[in-house]
């Protein structure tokens, strides 16, 4: 395995199962805390976001090499492997734009975050290294559909 | 051009793309950005792609998504399944064609506690089909019952599905949830009705399978406890007002591994599986939600959806006409697309369309999960028979569809029966 897919893997694997592990323990402790004293805890909506936007942009990237994204399987199978391909790679150029475009946003927006000190509404955490995190997330993406279509590439031309 | 032209074209690009075979989620996001750059410019596009997937990522309500997907993961892998059906097998097992009502009302009840239904069908077909042929049942009947009874867990809350559909129309989940309950028994009762009558009249089709003393069937409801605690606590949570739809995610995920690891049904192994399946298909959902979200506003934009619901007005067409053809859409979208690509897909359209003719959101919202249930049961791509043709592969997958078949035509029924007595739908949430 490639060490951008690696990276991509333990992100995946690794870090879904500690955030989605942190997420419920998170929110049935805060539940818990509200059945017991009557409030819940302030940040726990602020750090349960922060943490949900995490796990989501962490398993994206591994999911364009786990075949992941479904597609209508009715012509497509049937179709000749140089159609296959074609299609293949119209939807690189749709995964490229996705990520490309938050990956591209996420560069100019981080810096002004960390200038003006945007934050979460309740208890201030700040938002640009999430943001970052987005950011470096989708670059990695692109890292891996490239490194996937150069693989394809190699193994269609028998190297 | 128009935008409105702009917006019939992107739709038939849509269309050919997917047709194409490009995935969903990248065949949306090129007509969406393509779209918005020729109507608002590239800049504007791209802001509004980072804008989505950040505010959509950190939006905790979407939390229910990955939390309802790892509940059914564990569910599946946790031997809770195998316990329901245990129990069921006991009660109906010496019925005519029990053993297939048995796995229709553990399928029922496997639904309470998971939001998908592909973890219900494969956790039951490797334990229902090979006692089925034990008992010498017909493959095309025994097949086809396990296939459509795990489409009824979709409708029993948590229903991924209905989670979807209630965080894109803004439809209180809560009521939605509420609202699939009877007609998700009702179709149990239905299915397994059909399938005793059918093994009664040709008893060939199902044999009566061992007698159970009353003692070991009691005994056996113990195995009902997890899920009835499971199931209490996350519906019950919901609807005592004590937490949200995310938060009853997070506690239902918290409170299905605690179960597991408590009964000592899940090892470490299991779970990072778990957690490699829920982010497969969540970051799937994820992907797809974000591209239709923004193709949403570019048809918001172009004002095709505006146009069509113009048109559809000035039309003079009955109501009820137009509905037929949107469900039967629907269902001809439910056997090429996949189901969450369906509902993400035609909402945006859809919705407008049907609310505007003044039909409830829940009601349709109940009827729309039920069509993509049935979708997952007929040809060409019915994920439920690919899962069953996987786990027992010596069984044609043709079988399998002809066996859904009778069940696939008892759901259009239902369809029907929801549509011209609405309040089979509508009595829960209307006490809420």
């Amino acid at each position: 395995m490639r060490f951008i897919d690696r990276i991509a893997y333990a992100l995946s694997t690794g870090g879904a199962t500690i955030l989605v592990f942190l997420m419920s323990a998170l929110v049935t402790f805060d539940i818990l805390i509200r059945a017991l004293t009557g409030r819940g805890l302030i940040w726990a909506l602020d750090l349960a976001s922060i943490l949900l936007v995490i796990y989501f942009f962490a398993i994206l990237p591994w999911s364009l090499r786990s075949d992941a994204h479904v597609r209508m399987d009715i012509f497509y199978p049937r179709m000749k492997a140089s159609w296959r391909a074609a299609s293949d790679f119209i939807g690189a150029i749709g995964a490229a734009i996705f990520f490309g475009s938050i990956a591209w946003r996420a560069i100019h927006e981080a810096p002004r975050m960390a200038e003006f000190g945007v934050s979460s509404p309740t208890v201030g955490i700040p938002y640009w290294p999430v943001v970052t995190f987005v950011g470096a997330c989708c670059v990695l993406a692109i890292a891996v559909l490239v490194a996937s279509l150069v693989s394809r590439r190699n193994e269609g031309s028998g190297k | 051009m128009t935008p409105t032209l702009l917006g019939y074209l992107g739709f038939v690009a849509l269309i050919g793309l997917i047709a194409f075979g490009v995935p969903i989620a990248w065949a949306v996001t090129i007509v969406a950005f393509s779209g918005l750059s020729l109507l608002l410019g590239p800049h504007q596009a791209v802001v509004q792609f980072f804008a989505t997937a950040y505010n959509t990522g950190s939006e905790f309500l979407f939390m229910a998504i990955p939390s309802f997907i790892l509940m059914g993961q564990i569910v599946a892998r946790s031997g809770i399944g195998e316990n329901l059906y245990d129990t069921m097998y006991k009660w109906f097992g010496r019925l005519p064609g029990g053993l297939a009502i048995a796995s229709i009302t553990a399928c029922t009840g496997f639904g309470a506690v998971t939001g998908i239904s592909s973890a219900a069908v494969g956790t039951m077909a490797r334990m229902v089909l090979p006692e089925m042929r034990r008992y010498n049942y017909d493959m095309t009947l025994a097949s086809g019952s396990l296939a459509s009874a795990a489409t009824i867990a979709i409708m029993i809350p948590p229903s991924l599905l209905m989670i979807l559909y209630g965080l894109w129309t803004e439809t209180s989940i809560g009521k939605l949830f509420v609202a699939g309950l009877i007609p998700g028994l009702l179709t149990m009762l239905v299915f397994s009705a059909y399938i005793l009558v059918r093994c009664y009249l040709s008893p060939e089709l199902g044999p009566a399978g061992p007698k159970f003393s009353w003692k070991e069937r009691w005994l056996s409801l113990a195995n009902l406890l997890p899920v009835i605690v499971i199931f209490t606590l996350v519906i019950g949570g919901l609807y005592g007002g004590w937490f949200t739809p995310g938060e009853a995610a997070g506690v239902g995920a918290a409170a299905t591994l605690a179960v597991s690891v408590a009964l000592g049904r899940l090892s470490w192994a299991d779970f990072v599986e778990a957690v490699k399946d829920t982010a497969r298909l969540s970051a799937m959902i994820f992907a797809i939600l974000i591209s239709a979200s923004v193709l949403s506003r570019f048809f918001v934009a172009t004002q095709v959806t505006t146009s069509i619901i113009s048109w559809i007005a000035g039309s003079g067409v009955n109501n009820y006409v137009v509905l037929f053809l949107l469900l039967l859409l629907l269902l001809f979208l439910g056997c090429v697309l996949d189901a969450f690509g369906m509902v993400l897909l035609t909402l945006p359209f859809i919705f407008p369309i049907v609310t505007g003719m003044g039909f409830d959101p829940i009601w349709f919202g109940v009827q729309l999960v039920f069509l993509t249930e049935i979708a997952l049961i007929t040809p060409p791509i019915g994920i439920n028979v690919f899962v069953i043709a996987k786990v027992q592969p010596d069984i044609p997958m043709a079988k399998i569809f002809l066996g859904a078949l009778p069940f696939v035509l008892l759901s259009l029924a239902l369809v029907v029966v929801f549509t011209i007595f609405p309040d089979i739908v509508m009595w829960l949430p209307n006490q809420m």
